[in-house]
């Protein structure tokens, strides 16, 4: 367990957090746990700052009794502070609060993240599929990774609300990352948000010198909102310092371009200087296009037709439209599908590839599609 | 630790020292499984030719090293070709890939800590699909217990090494010790070295019911301390198999 440099929202949660427990009706928090209801703090704490920070042996600013839940949370908090937490005592505290009534497991995590205090688990922060979280490096980004599972299955609005919350300050890359998949799970039509949460990310100088895991994965946003104007940043990243962040940049790249085929390659006819200087890895985001759809088929053919782009380049891309490839992982927000690879596709592509021979479209690349044609042949 | 991908006509003599080094398995052996299961794959990256090589794993499907498939620089690798059971001039099967994928993403993308870091090799795993079955249907199963490198089961890792073979030959080595974890899923061996254009061969074991498994695929290989370094089959690598390969 590390010390974490406090945060100067954490007076303002601590406050928070007091004035939260101070103001817990002691005689609701003596109801049997299985009472659904949910807690007065939810609003103060939504509205908190979320600073991550780890409070070495300090107790609970009021002497409140609470809910069996967050007594829970509150034991497992103190063994990890100590290090005496075990991963199956994490794993069973998930659990209590995954089978409990949704309602009390929200209110009892939210009342603990109210608190703003926070411990390391050791783990690196890793996702899993469904873009839940395989290990979470603290119990606060555990928490949030689990409020965001119950209020979704449950279709309760308080995490979106907390992780708006959080996202209001620079918290921690990991807290974000799970907030901007709380609030996109809440709400599938917030891109605009998620997008401005993103360039907010990529602008903190301090979290892009070392980027983690959380803020790599956070780049799936990009992905999520399918959105092109995302092709040009990301690009600039590939020349990033950071081998880390070019590569996950890249990646995020190939998969916007899998996602969103023909508004990524409508944005890169029309912005020629983007990803010139690695011509054969501009051709594989052509390479995802479905010439058995005719918008597709009539982007590529501008493609082809730039004499900015090199016969090399060109050759590639039909190389690759023969074979498409894909990364496979377990993202934040969206999923790894194999791209379509019906009998359409493939139709498509033998069809338009006959056609541009027999019409001498492409003269150039003559050679080129006779290999295709010849490949595709049975 | 580097890579061991074969640039064509690569040959650098070099000594290796004591550990095992791979041998020829001879033709004879080379068609008969498993061996036969395992083929050299041919692939262009940017402007160069290379050779790696992979193993039928599902009946349309070969597993081989994320590396013989994507590159930073130059992208996805295309022309891939895999020639099973190449023994000289000819294979039992020529098949060019109709599907790539690579099990990496944003955090664990290949190279993200530099392509000579064990990180990076322990998330450097692929696979290509082809059109139809590769080898009449069979193939040879993956197993994901990691007892099968590091305890004391016998293992064989095989590939059509480049650099002090011609390439057009199979070959193996078996390490004197266990494999050792490093980080993640890559492990590695001190008793044994592996050539360049041994990548995506695979790491065999019997498991306990004496069934030859791809327990592992090689990725990595050093001269100096002698070394092999490959991506152990973990539960991960099991369930991309099984849901993108077939």
């Amino acid at each position: 367990m590390t010390h974490l440099k406090p945060h100067p929202g954490f007076w303002i949660g601590l406050l928070c957090a007091a004035i939260v427990l101070w103001l817990w009706p002691r005689d609701k928090s003596a109801l049997p746990a299985e009472k659904p209801e949910l807690p007065p703090s939810t609003a103060p704490a939504a509205s908190a700052p979320a600073p991550s920070i780890k409070l070495a042996g300090a107790a609970p600013t009021a002497p409140v009794q609470t809910p069996a839940l967050f007594q829970k949370i509150e034991a497992f908090f103190l063994k990890l502070q100590k290090g005496q937490a075990t991963e199956s005592e994490l794993s069973a505290l998930r659990q209590q609060l995954f089978t409990a009534n949704p309602k009390l497991a929200i209110q009892a995590i939210l009342q603990f993240l109210g608190t703003n205090r926070d411990a390391a688990t050791g783990a690196e922060f890793a996702l899993g599929p469904g873009g839940l979280l395989q290990n979470a490096p603290t119990l606060r980004v555990a928490l949030m990774d689990w409020l965001g599972k119950i209020a979704r299955d449950s279709r309760l609005p308080e995490a979106a609300a907390f992780a708006r919350s959080v996202l209001n300050s620079k918290t921690s890359p990991e807290e974000w990352a799970v907030s901007l998949r709380n609030v996109a799970w809440q709400d599938p039509q917030s891109g605009a948000f998620l997008s401005v949460k993103l360039r907010e990310m990529l602008l903190d100088s301090d979290w892009r010198k070392n980027p983690s895991a959380g803020f790599l994965e956070s780049l799936d946003v990009a992905v999520f909102v399918k959105d092109p104007q995302w092709v040009g940043p990301l690009a600039s990243l590939l020349r990033d310092p950071q081998p880390s962040l070019q590569r996950a940049a890249a990646v995020a790249l190939d998969r916007l371009s899998e996602a969103a085929p023909l508004a990524v390659m409508t944005y890169l006819n029309a912005h020629p200087e983007t990803s010139a200087e690695r011509p054969l890895v501009r051709a594989d985001y052509f390479a995802k296009a479905d010439l058995s759809q005719p918008l597709h088929r009539e982007t590529v053919e501008t493609y082809l037709d730039r004499a900015d782009v090199s016969l090399r380049e060109k050759e590639k891309f039909l190389q690759g439209l023969a074979t498409p490839a894909s990364f496979v992982s377990d993202n934040l927000l969206t999923t790894s599908q194999p791209a379509p690879e019906g009998p359409g596709r493939r139709m498509g592509l033998e069809q338009t590839v006959r056609g541009w021979i027999q019409s001498s479209r492409f003269p150039a690349l003559r050679p080129a599609l006779e290999k295709v044609l010849a490949a595709e042949e049975p | 630790m580097r890579h061991l991908l074969s640039a064509a006509l690569l040959a650098l003599p070099t000594w290796l020292g004591a550990a095992e080094s791979p041998q020829s398995v001879g033709p004879d052996l080379t068609r008969t499984f498993p061996y036969s299961m395992v083929g050299q794959l041919l692939f262009q990256s940017g402007n160069g030719l290379y050779g790696g090589s992979g193993t039928v794993i599902r009946p349309s499907s070969a597993l081989t090293a994320g590396h013989n498939l994507y590159d930073f620089n130059n992208g996805w690798s295309t022309g891939v070709v895999f020639r099973r059971a190449l023994s000289g001039n000819t294979a039992l099967s020529r098949q060019p890939a109709r599907r790539i994928y690579v099990l990496a993403g944003y955090r664990e993308s290949l190279g993200r800590f530099g392509a000579e870091d064990a990180r990076s090799f322990a998330n450097d795993l692929g696979g290509i699909v082809f059109a139809g079955p590769a080898a009449g249907g069979a193939a040879v199963d993956t197993s994901a217990d990691t007892t099968l490198l590091t305890g004391a089961t016998a293992n064989l890792a095989l590939g059509y090494g480049a650099e002090f073979h011609p390439g057009d030959e199979l070959l193996a080595v078996s390490p004197k010790t266990a494999f050792q974890p490093v980080t993640g899923a890559f492990f590695l061996n001190r008793s044994l070295s592996f050539e360049a254009g041994m990548s995506g061969g695979p790491v065999l074991a019997r498991n306990s019911r004496g069934q030859w498994r791809v327990s592992g695929v090689v990725v990595a290989g050093s001269n100096e301390p002698v070394s092999g370094g490959i991506r152990a089959v973990d539960a991960q690598a099991v369930q991309f198999i099984r849901q993108y390969l077939r």
